[in-house]
């Protein structure tokens, strides 16, 4: 099958306009900003301070990775040895290991209130500690949410190992190798590049980590460079400059692993030598069916600790009433707006992904390099903080919108950016693996392009298109960051509502407020995907 | 351990294993020095009953019976690392991690061989498959039937008590099964320990095998029974 040229030019201005838009024209006004004011006014650059903040935030990042691999690491490696892929307890592992993943960060940040808070759930206990507003309360939240994740990767890669070297595990079995050399021989070379990976990402997710920081951190206690871009741009004085180098200082530092996580996927694809399907389930010695339930059960019962922080929240408001006329006022225009932005960005970044998927199904064949490039600049938001692009997009296309004044599109546009990433990762594996053989069995038999594909490949495609377009618009409703840049008074989505009730210490209105995201968020994935299965 | 105790018989006395709808039934033994080949349909337990060898599935102590003996040692529930059964696998099942020369010492590693002391076991073997160039190599660059060399020295050259091989040449062309047939033979015999085959090929037992054990499949009872 012969795609005309035509079509494949096409995809590339589109592409390359995509990038343009959205990455190069934000990122490229900010270092214009940060060396044309730093040459005129080189006295606004105070290197100490950036440095201090530059510091505190590798600090955190780095204990935070360091606690969640340390947690994740053996949990993953017990989840996925213990309990098989595919099975019930292995399923039911691996939703609740992701599930934290599902809870707004604005939701994680109330929770940790009201854990650790003066008169939080602990100091009811009897444990008093001032660990709220400071670093410690961030680093924990991050833990909480970071090592189910580092634990699901570890499985997941534990797992392919049971399904692709069952033989090899067995093999050194005979040969005389202890679970020790069985590790360190067949499994480890197998999960540690999935494990480096997921690691460095944590570590960019925590320099980049804007929610938490705010409520947990205090502000100034812990001053983070993400605090910081805002704090210079929406507390005090305006300074755009000011933000502009913390920006560039924040960019600097999740560049390298950025570029770290694109060398360790390229090595996940460890060569595992295979001539004939294993499998996975012929390996029955694993003990009496007694002892398996309860390491079942255990499994099961150490991914449940990883959700524990959230289920205070559910148990309050179930202990509470705080859904009535007032509250329900008070909430409909932000949860409007919220709905409206999680439409936008939801469809926005799924008809982005589709035509980017389309792109590189179009150019795979005869334009290899090209791909390359394309997967690489598509996948470059991800690896930029999103208060540093929205500080971009105000730069870039102030003259069209004033943040002052609230902007909808921004927003959205923003939000459409930053999920982007995980919407084309989500959709490839369809684009690698069209089925060219049906689509021209079909065209032989008299079918249409269109018809052809309608009827061949849009079966496959519909499932994947829904998830991502569900994922996008759950993690849309809490997303706080590019939210909080161009909001004003009349544009106050549910996340910024949450903050403020926060700060103006409604606590109880806001943990009504946190459980109905959470359920809007958790809910529309949820939702979807259980359609979709 | 002499070498006179490590090459001594296999013997499966009296085995009934429920795998699934049916029984295992085996009873037979493979002296030392004497290649044996399990002959049987597809579905008749010949790959279960090598796993029960060498301990990768194991016998439930409430509804099987029978014991397997290496020599006068009751092995029925050894654990596998401590068998010493040299296993042949289908699909080879090499470690991509490791190199040739890695891969091949691997058993005498797990023994705590010194580098220098395991590499200098290990290369006449390697040069006798022709694979010395080759032992700094990745497994992964390696051909089908050199990926099979690798296989066999890794299996022997630590000197297993008992060798098990199942379908060794399946995945190969026949021209080279024909050479690795012949390199297999030699290598048994540097290491006259039981050897126990399973294959579908004639060839692989005409030239290799120097005694065949049949299935008796019962329909009615649905006992599939490997007697010798």
């Amino acid at each position: 099958m012969r795609v005309p040229r035509v079509l494949g030019w096409i995809a590339f201005v589109w592409a390359m306009g995509f990038v343009a838009f959205c990455l190069g024209a934000p990122l490229g006004a900010l270092l214009l900003r940060v060396f044309m004011s730093s040459g005129s006014h080189p006295e606004f650059v105070d290197l100490v301070g950036v440095w201090t903040v530059v510091q505190a935030t590798v600090q955190q990042a780095f204990w935070s990775v360091f606690f969640s691999v340390g947690l994740g690491f053996p949990l993953g490696l017990w989840v996925g040895t213990q309990v098989s892929c595919g099975s019930r307890t292995g399923r039911a592992c691996e939703i609740l290991l992701g599930l934290p993943y599902g809870v707004p960060t604005v939701v994680a940040g109330l929770t940790g209130v009201l854990w650790l808070g003066r008169s939080g759930i602990l100091a009811g206990l009897g444990f008093h500690s001032d660990w709220l507003y400071s670093l410690k309360a961030v680093i924990l939240a991050h833990v909480f949410f970071n090592a189910p994740w580092i634990a699901l990767a570890v499985a997941q890669a534990r797992w392919r190992v049971a399904q692709d070297s069952d033989a090899q595990l067995e093999a050194a079995r005979t040969l005389g190798a202890s679970y020790g050399s069985r590790l360190r021989f067949v499994i480890w070379p197998s999960i540690r590049w999935p494990l480096a990976s997921q690691s460095v990402q944590v570590f960019n997710l925590c320099t980049m980590s804007f929610a938490l920081v705010l409520l947990l951190g205090g502000g100034p206690p812990v001053d983070t460079l993400e605090t910081a871009i805002y704090s210079h741009m929406r507390f005090s004085s305006l300074d755009v400059g000011g933000a502009a180098v913390f920006a560039l200082a924040e960019l600097l530092i999740n560049l390298v692993p950025w570029g770290l996580i694109l060398y360790f996927r390229g090595r996940e694809s460890h060569p595992v030598l295979i001539l004939r399907g294993n499998k996975p389930d012929r390996f029955k010695n694993r003990g009496s069916r007694a002892s398996q339930n309860l390491m079942s059960l255990g499994c099961i019962g150490a991914c449940l600790v990883a959700l524990l922080p959230y289920s205070a929240l559910v148990w309050i408001f179930f202990k509470q009433r705080y859904f009535n006329s007032d509250f329900a006022s008070e909430i409909f225009r932000p949860l409007v707006l919220s709905l409206g932005l999680a439409l936008g960005a939801s469809v926005l970044v799924t008809t982005l992904s589709i035509a980017a998927v389309m792109v590189g199904a179009l150019t795979a064949k005869n334009h290899p390099r090209f791909q390359g490039i394309l997967n690489l600049a598509l996948a470059l938001p991800s690896g930029v903080s999103v208060l540093v692009l929205g500080l971009g997009f105000w730069l870039a296309y102030g003259r069209w919108l004033d943040p002052f004044d609230g902007s909808f599109l921004a927003m959205v546009v923003l939000q459409a950016t930053l999920f982007f990433p995980l919407s084309f990762r989500m959709l490839w594996p369809l684009a690698e693996a069209v089925q060219l053989p049906l689509l021209e069995a079909a065209l032989t038999l008299g079918a249409s392009p269109g018809r052809a594909f309608w009827l061949v490949e849009w079966p496959r495609w519909r499932g994947p298109i829904l998830s991502s377009a569900a994922v996008v618009a759950g993690a849309s409703l809490g997303e706080v960051a590019a939210v909080s840049l161009f909001y004003s008074e009349k544009l106050i989505p549910l996340p910024l509502l949450l903050t403020r009730w926060m700060a103006q210490y409604r606590f109880d209105q806001a943990q009504g407020l946190a459980f109905l995201i959470l359920i809007l968020s958790a809910g529309t994935i949820a939702m979807v995907k259980g359609r979709v299965s | 351990m002499s070498t006179q105790n490590r090459l001594s018989g296999l013997k499966v006395d009296s085995l009934r294993k429920r795998i699934g709808t049916f029984t295992l039934s085996a009873d037979f033994e493979v002296l030392r020095g004497e290649r044996a080949a399990l002959i049987g349909p597809s579905g008749s337990g010949k790959t279960s009953l090598l796993r029960l060898i060498a301990g990768l599935d194991l016998l439930e102590a409430t509804e099987d019976s029978g014991t397997i003996l290496l020599g006068s040692e009751d092995i029925t529930f050894t654990v596998p690392e401590r068998r010493q059964v040299g296993f042949v696998f289908q699909e080879q099942a090499l470690f991509p991690s490791l190199n040739v020369m890695d891969n091949a010492t691997f058993a005498l590693r797990m023994r705590g061989l010194h580098e220098a002391e395991r590499n200098a076991q290990v290369m006449p073997w390697l040069e006798r498959v022709g694979l010395r160039d080759k032992a700094q190599a990745s497994v992964g660059i390696l051909s089908g039937g050199e990926r099979q060399r690798v296989a066999f020295v890794r299996a022997v050259v630590w000197k297993p008590r008992v060798l098990l091989l199942d379908e060794p040449f399946s995945a190969l062309d026949a021209s080279l099964r024909d050479v690795l047939r012949r390199e297999l033979v030699e290598l048994h015999r540097l290491w006259p320990v039981p050897l126990l085959l399973v294959s579908h090929d004639e060839k692989d037992l005409d030239s290799v095998a120097t005694r065949r054990i049949r299935c008796e499949w019962d329909l009615k009872t649905e006992v599939r029974r490997f007697v010798g």
